[in-house]
């Protein structure tokens, strides 16, 4: 064994060129494969992340009948013993106290329904980011009409502004992207200018203030802002009316369009004191430091372990997003089928590069069996190279393949123009970014190397079925 | 001279001439596969959406829009109509009223919306009467009053779908491939009505254990379900006076669109009979929806009907539903990228193979260089065969390519083994690829490109031997 095995390695070092050649094809087999999936997952892991992190969190802690009735009676008191037992879980991160239900949200004339969600505010902004989605300019009709006497502003930025009346911006950068103010030589000049003329007062909660947050839609539908009073109604624990007045301290801009048609947030206190529900929560949201699936299920089934499964129920993101989840599947098959056109042609490139190696070799195969050498040990010898080259080329392709996915992570693609807008309007940060080295990483190398063994049948049956006078002859 | 030496030396040597052919048109067939694939998906998604739900342009009272009372109708609906119905790219045209209710069966009751609309008008605009489910009766014909059409989401969710296991599941199940094993344990359950959802999976859990009944159920659900046709709901809703009305309704028929969420929200109604609950006037309206000839006519034809009409909301069919548009061209952009890496993979393929294909000619070029011919000649020579090559596996692969896409273009790719509840967000399992003559040429001028230019470095690299040396390797 050891004398092919050095036969073999010698074999491989003697024609330099060939053997370059065959792991070479191997070497970007092996490194597409792994980019390709890389990129795949990776946009996929984006839409969770942005998904799961601006609302569900990664799992929930609830009362057992929350999930099929929303209704403020289905609550769990949230005591120090809780939180304490659930911080300690491990791969927690963090946990988010909740109380969420239903409201008539009235000021004026216009009454509508609202969904109220009492929240931590600090730590609520720690996952969420909430605090970035106050509504900091707007362009409404009176900044329009007053800018538009301005020289310094272009005319057709002038055309943008108009059909972007009455939206609203987060920030500066929101604004710049919006108005795509980089086709501009003088952007910064006109983003000041116009930032001016369009700020819009607005902050953020503090614990325990007496003062909401409203959603974009929801205000402008009631003719609410900065400063006004939202009057409250709605039912609070058993049965007990709930009614009260709210300073309207901020605007929130949500990505979902859903949300931002219907959502008031509150600090905790204040919603546990409008719904009579002292101390009680409809949820406890959790944030993990590995988001890896795996890893959130046995966190969920550590946590749920610890509780009442009478009184609690614990459910992770995919349980509470089927239709996220859904779409990325159906997504993902699709993909997969990609994915296999993509082993087709890599699979033909080995081959091709392997049948060209048998075909030129015939004469040197010829000579070592006229020699005497056993057709079968030959083979052996050649599968043995090709082993060889195979790993060369897989391990050098791996190793090519990680500086690749570390910059494709860090500098995802972006996006650019009306598809980057929308997506940012819905909450989703436009870019695909690669996923970092995971299982995948070692499937494609699998495959890679199943795709060689099963191409060195065809030298192994070609050294077999050679015929030597011929060969010598080639 | 040199052209027919070329042409002679590629049937010198037929298993390369033959590895280079295949790798060219297989590769050419795997890109024009899967960029049709990625087209046929994309369109079908947008197709089903706009013949079912969207239709091309929708026409309303902008008030509507910002809040959908029953007040906010088209002002001179007629007018607008005869316009739109004079526009030559027009193909049809269907008026309707849009209200909010409420539907109340014995089981359940579910705020939806209810359109009104005039049969033949809705059935040359969308498909909705064409995905009528058979077992449920038909769309809204005949003359009786009172008839709605509901999606099959919806109908579960007020317990009209039932649920029973009957002889006839038993004998499909096995088709849809489930395990003969599991079966025989349904038969217990035979013959028993299930008068809800979660009855019915509350017994299968019972029966088969959580994972099994997991694995199978949305299979085991499609075959067992009982069409209650003919039972009544009750729709409550305001009038234009803002009085509570209703009425009951007869079920006619059940759609089923697999998009889950709009069956759950839409049922329809003849205009008539939802005109005169509300006191409408029955020449009002609330939406109109077009359809044109083509969808690319339809930015047009929104500016021209917005220059007509400046007051009204006209919104192409993109704009009514910004998601779908986002994660289409999300999900456009991300099989781009993949494609390239296909593409990539081939080019490399190619390279690899046409590399091995002109090294191993070292000796035959250095002898052919030592009787006289000059290096020009060896270049052209080896490039002119290349373009013999690269074209003849263009042409098969091209052919190849076109019939591919046509065959499964028409049969369809059936994905719904590998995903299981794909169809819960309106995509279907079917997919029917389908390339456009611009893709088409593109991915074969890329594929010939690639070819071509990847022998140009062996061929330059021919052109340094030295005769000498070169007739001497092996």
């Amino acid at each position: 064994m050891k004398e092919y095995i050095k036969l073999a390695w010698r074999n491989i070092w003697r024609n330099k060129r060939r053997t370059l050649i065959t792991a070479a094809s191997i070497f970007f087999a092996v490194l597409i494969a792994i980019m390709m999936r890389s990129f795949q997952l990776g946009s996929y892991g984006n839409m969770i992340d942005n998904f799961v992190e601006s609302y569900s969190g990664y799992i929930q802690v609830q009362h057992d009948d929350f999930w099929e009735k929303r209704s403020i009676n289905n609550t769990i008191e949230f005591t120090d013993s809780l939180q304490q037992k659930i911080s300690d879980t491990k791969n927690v991160k963090a946990v988010f106290p909740r109380l969420e239900s239903f409201a008539l949200a009235s000021s004026g004339n216009s009454t509508k329904g609202a969904i109220v969600m009492g929240i931590i505010p600090e730590k609520e902004n720690e996952m969420t980011r909430a605090e970035d989605k106050i509504v900091k300019h707007r362009l409404t009709k009176l900044v329009i009409d007053s800018l538009k006497n301005n020289e310094n502003l272009p005319p057709d930025l002038m055309k943008r502004m108009n059909e972007r009346e009455d939206k609203s911006f987060t920030g500066k950068e929101d604004l710049k992207i919006h108005l795509g103010l980089e086709d501009y030589e003088n952007a910064d000049e006109y983003l000041s200018i116009i930032a001016n003329y369009s700020a819009f007062d607005g902050e953020y909660l503090k614990a325990g203030e007496n003062a909401v947050l409203v959603a974009d839609k929801l205000a402008k539908y009631l003719n609410i802002t900065v400063g006004d009073t939202l009057i409250l109604i709605s039912q609070g624990f058993h049965g007990v009316s709930a009614s009260g007045l709210f300073p309207v301290k901020g605007i929130i801009s949500l990505p979902n369009p859903e949300l931002n048609r219907s959502f008031i947030y509150m600090p905790l206190s204040i919603a546990q004191e409008f719904y009579s529900a002292y101390n009680r929560i409809t949820s406890l949201a959790i944030n993990v430091n590995n988001n890896d699936y795996k890893q959130i299920v046995t966190t969920k089934n550590a946590i749920q372990e610890q509780l009442d499964p009478q009184e609690f129920a614990v459910m992770d993101w995919k349980e509470m997003n089927p239709e996220l989840v859904q779409q990325i599947e159906s997504d993902n098959t699709s993909g997969k089928l990609m994915i296999g056109i993509l082993y087709l042609i890599i699979a033909f490139g080995i081959f091709s590069t392997v049948l060209m190696m048998t075909a030129e070799r015939q004469r040197e195969f010829g000579v070592m069996i006229a020699v005497g050498m056993q057709k079968l040990k030959l083979a052996g010898i050649v599968v043995i190279e090709l082993i060889f080259i195979g790993i060369l080329g897989t391990v050098s392709g791996m190793l090519a393949s990680i500086p690749g996915i570390i910059i494709g992570h860090n500098n995802p693609v972006r996006l650019s123009g009306e598809l980057a807008e929308s997506m940012e309007s819905f909450g989703m940060e436009p870019v695909m970014p690669f996923a970092l080295i995971d299982t995948y990483f070692f499937n494609q190398a699998l495959v890679v190397m199943v795709i060689i063994l099963v191409v060195i049948i065809y030298p192994v049956y070609s050294i077999t079925k050679i015929k030597e006078i011929d060969a010598l002859r080639a | 001279m040199i052209w027919s030496v070329a042409w002679k030396n590629i049937w010198r040597n037929k298993t390369r001439s033959l590895v280079i052919l295949v790798a060219i048109s297989l590769g050419l067939l795997a890109g024009i596969f899967s960029v049709g694939f990625m087209m046929g998906m994309v369109e079908q998604r947008i197709n089903n959406s706009i013949h079912n739900e969207l239709s091309h342009i929708q026409i309303h009272n902008p008030e509507f829009l910002k809040n959908d009372e029953i007040d906010f109708t088209i002002k001179n609906a007629g007018e607008v109509i005869n316009t739109v119905k004079n526009i030559p790219e027009v193909k049809a045209v269907a008026k309707r009223i849009k209200i909010n209710a409420m539907a109340n069966t014995s089981g359940n009751n579910v705020g939806v919306t209810v359109y009104g609309v005039h049969p033949e008008q809705e059935e040359a605009v969308f498909d909705i009467s064409e995905n009528i489910i058979e077992e449920s009766g038909s769309y809204l014909n005949g003359d009786s009053k009172n008839k709605i059409v509901i999606g099959e989401e919806l109908a579960e969710q007020l317990n009209i779908i039932q649920f029973k296991i009957t002889d006839v599941t038993l004998k499909e199940l096995p088709e849809a491939e489930v395990p003969e094993k599991v079966v025989t344990e349904l038969d217990s359950l035979k013959d028993e009505l299930f008068r809800s959802e979660n009855d019915f999976e509350d017994a299968l859990v019972h029966l088969l254990g959580k994972n099994k009944k997991q694995k199978f159920y949305s299979r085991i659900k499609a075959h067992s379900k009982v069409y209650n046709s003919r039972s009544k709901i009750v729709l409550t809703m305001q009038d234009t006076d803002g009085n509570l009305t209703g009425g009951a309704f007869r079920i006619a028929g059940i759609y089923g669109i697999s998009n889950s969420a709009y069956e759950t929200m839409n049922v329809f109604v003849r205009f008539d009979d939802l005109a005169r609950i509300t006191n409408m006037d029955s020449s009002k309206v609330h939406e109109i929806a077009v359809l044109l000839n083509e969808r690319e006519q339809a930015p047009q034809v929104v500016q021209k009907l917005k220059d007509e009409f400046p007051g009204k909301s006209i919104r192409l069919w993109k704009k009514i539903q910004p998601d779908l548009a986002v994660t289409t061209q999300y999900v456009e952009i991300s099989y781009y990228i993949i494609i390239i890496f296909i593409l990539l993979a081939l080019g490399f393929g190619i390279i690899n193979t046409m590399l091995m294909a002109v090294l191993e000619r070292i000796k035959e070029l250095g002898m052919l260089m030592a009787i006289g011919m000059n290096r020009k000649r060896v270049f052209l020579m080896i490039m002119l065969e290349t373009v013999y090559l690269t074209l003849t596996g263009a042409v098969v692969g091209m052919i190849l390519g076109y019939l591919l896409i046509e065959i499964t273009g028409s049969v369809g790719i059936d994905l719904s083994m590998y995903a299981e509840g794909f169809s819960a967000i309106g995509y279907s399992t079917l997919i029917y690829p389908k390339i456009n003559f611009e893709f088409f040429i593109g991915v074969a001028g890329l594929v010939i490109a690639t070819g071509m230019l990847s022998s140009v470095y062996p061929a330059i690299k021919a052109l340094k031997l030295n005769p000498v040396e070169a007739t001497r390797t092996e």
